[in-house]
């Protein structure tokens, strides 16, 4: 089955996936909170040194990064043009470029970015299996946890079944080269009718597999392959992550550290 | 009869990731009306080289030729009425709410008008015995049934060369057959067929030709005795020939000469040859 995660051996492939999750976590807050636009940027080069602090292949830093930068775009060119505030950089008639609103709309779209990243390394660095035992260990009951696992699995198989639908289409004879727009969703439509079909067999015999293999047995307190413990490198990187977010934070609420999207202090 | 275009692949790489090429040179002819077994194990590059003769997949280097006209940057809806493909699991490939209008389909993306397309769609619906499901959903069908639906489908197009992505995978020996013999009469009707499988007793019953691919290249081809007797190609493709072939090469150890790829053929020539010692 193909899968998100790329095996390695890297400090962020061993890091327990707690703190993973809590460094996204933050980051996330933190990605939602500040609004300058170096900061983004400072966080996507950041985000690109830990991919490669990881040992991904840059393709795949490129994979996320060409995925979310049409949304990006397209969401930084309209608050630039909606949102006109701060001082005029461009006036074209009733189009007005700001220097406000293009930093907002820098920022949003380096937003974009970060998240994406900040989630993919997340998931090209961490096992299915350890993922589903970290949020187990935080509280979640583990059907759930299994859930997230399984959907997350599945998203890149489900895409390669997405990827034969449509040649199976274009073997019958759906002409995709010349069907742009509203005419190219309708022609998929079909498609995605069997996508689905396919997925929800596919889930059936797959619940069916579990409890076959005794998933949920009643009376059962079930053992692990996985289990987690923290390292001192593990509360080290948390007391780290504790830190770096406090400091941001401070100086945020303090100081208006990264609150304007055109001054870094305001 | 009808007119089968004859189809080659000329030197063909492809690769699905830079670090994963699927294809490293494969050179394969087609001959008009042919039964050709394409084989070799998983990851040979098989399929990859299938979708190649219809458009699906582009070649980053070589040519793919339709009687002798260039086609690899042709779109696939272009070839869809020469070539047929039949993708392995049926439910990538049922789309409709209905057998019928499944049918329909293709001839519909083909910009047939409504009474060409009932007519089509009649014809097959007769010509696969479907009539009594023409109206249930594809999805709601046995496994068996879904096949025939997704083979229905494409059999709409009159297809003159069929590709078979392991058609059979799921299918019990009897149904197996039956649906082979579908193509052998195909094929008697002027139809190439090439098809991909595993399962060399279809290979041994119905190919006339057999291509062996291995690390996405073609390594050897042939009428299925010849392959068969090959030691180093069966190993390198990593193909286990038929029971029968394999009790025939360990008969031979012990001086008992008997040829044949089937066993009704094997029984044949064991007869001519030992009659006489049998009295």
């Amino acid at each position: 089955m193909v899968e998100f995660y790329q095996p390695g051996e890297s400090w962020i492939h061993r890091a327990d996936p707690r703190v993973k999750l809590a460094t996204l976590a933050a980051s996330m807050l933190l990605m939602l909170l500040l609004q300058h636009p170096l900061i983004f940027l400072a966080a996507v080069l950041g985000l690109a040194g830990l991919y490669r602090s990881a040992g991904l292949a840059t393709n795949k830093l490129w994979r996320v990064v060409r995925a979310v930068l049409p949304v990006g775009f397209l969401l930084a060119a309209l608050r630039a043009i909606f949102y006109p505030t701060g001082p005029m950089l461009v006036a074209l008639g009733p189009l007005q470029i700001t220097g406000g609103g293009l930093a907002q709309g820098a920022t949003l779209g380096l937003r974009l970015v970060g998240m994406g990243l900040a989630i993919f390394l997340w998931l090209y660095t961490t096992e299915s299996q350890s993922m589903v035992r970290g949020l187990v260990k935080l509280g979640l009951p583990y059907p759930w946890g299994l859930s997230i696992g399984l959907a997350l699995r599945f998203i890149p198989t489900i895409r390669e079944n997405y990827d034969t639908i449509v040649q199976a289409q274009r073997a019958r004879g759906l002409d995709l080269e010349h069907t742009r727009g509203l005419g190219r969703v309708r022609a998929l439509l079909p498609g995605l009718i069997a996508l689905m079909v396919s997925s929800l067999r596919a889930g059936e015999n797959m619940a069916r597999a579990l409890e076959a293999r005794a998933f949920g047995a009643p009376g059962v307190r079930r053992s692990y392959l996985v289990d987690l413990a923290f390292r001192p490198v593990d509360w080290l990187l948390l007391l780290l992550l504790g830190l770096g977010a406090s400091a941001i934070l401070l100086l945020f609420f303090r100081f208006g550290f990264g609150a304007d999207p055109l001054r870094l202090f305001s | 009869m009808i007119r089968t275009p004859r189809l080659e692949a000329i030197d063909l790489w492809y690769g699905y990731a830079p670090e994963r090429l699927a294809l490293r040179g494969a050179d394969l002819v087609i001959e008009p009306g042919e039964f050709l077994g394409l084989v070799g194990q998983n990851g040979s590059g098989k399929s990859t080289l299938a979708k190649h003769l219809n458009g699906l997949l582009r070649p980053a280097r070589g040519q793919v030729r339709l009687d002798g006209e260039e086609i690899s940057s042709l779109p696939t809806s272009r070839l869809a009425r020469q070539i047929g493909y039949v993708f392995q699991n049926p439910d990538h490939q049922l789309f409709s709410p209905s057998v019928e209008q499944e049918l329909g389909l293709g001839p519909r993306y083909l910009g047939l008008t409504p009474s060409e397309v009932e007519d089509h769609v009649q014809r097959v619906l007769q010509s696969f015995g479907l009539q009594s499901i023409a109206q249930r959903g594809p999805g709601t069908l046995s496994f068996g049934l879904r096949r025939k639906v997704s083979i229905a489908a494409v059999a709409t197009l009159q297809p003159a060369v069929w590709l078979l992505d392991e058609p059979t995978t799921g299918l019990d020996w009897g149904s197996a057959a039956l649906l082979m013999d579908h193509f052998a009469e195909l094929n008697t009707q002027g139809h190439s067929v090439i098809l991909i499988t595993h399962d060399m007793r279809l290979v041994v019953r119905y190919a006339s030709r057999v291509a062996v691919m291995s690390e996405g290249r073609v390594v050897g081809t042939g009428p299925p005795a010849e392959i068969f007797r090959r030691p180093d190609l069966l190993q390198a493709a990593r193909l286990k020939p038929p029971p029968i072939v394999e009790l025939l090469q360990r008969l031979a150890s012990t001086d008992v000469e008997v040829e044949g790829l089937t066993v009704a053929a094997a029984c044949r020539s064991f007869l001519a040859r030992h009659r006489e010692k049998l009295g």
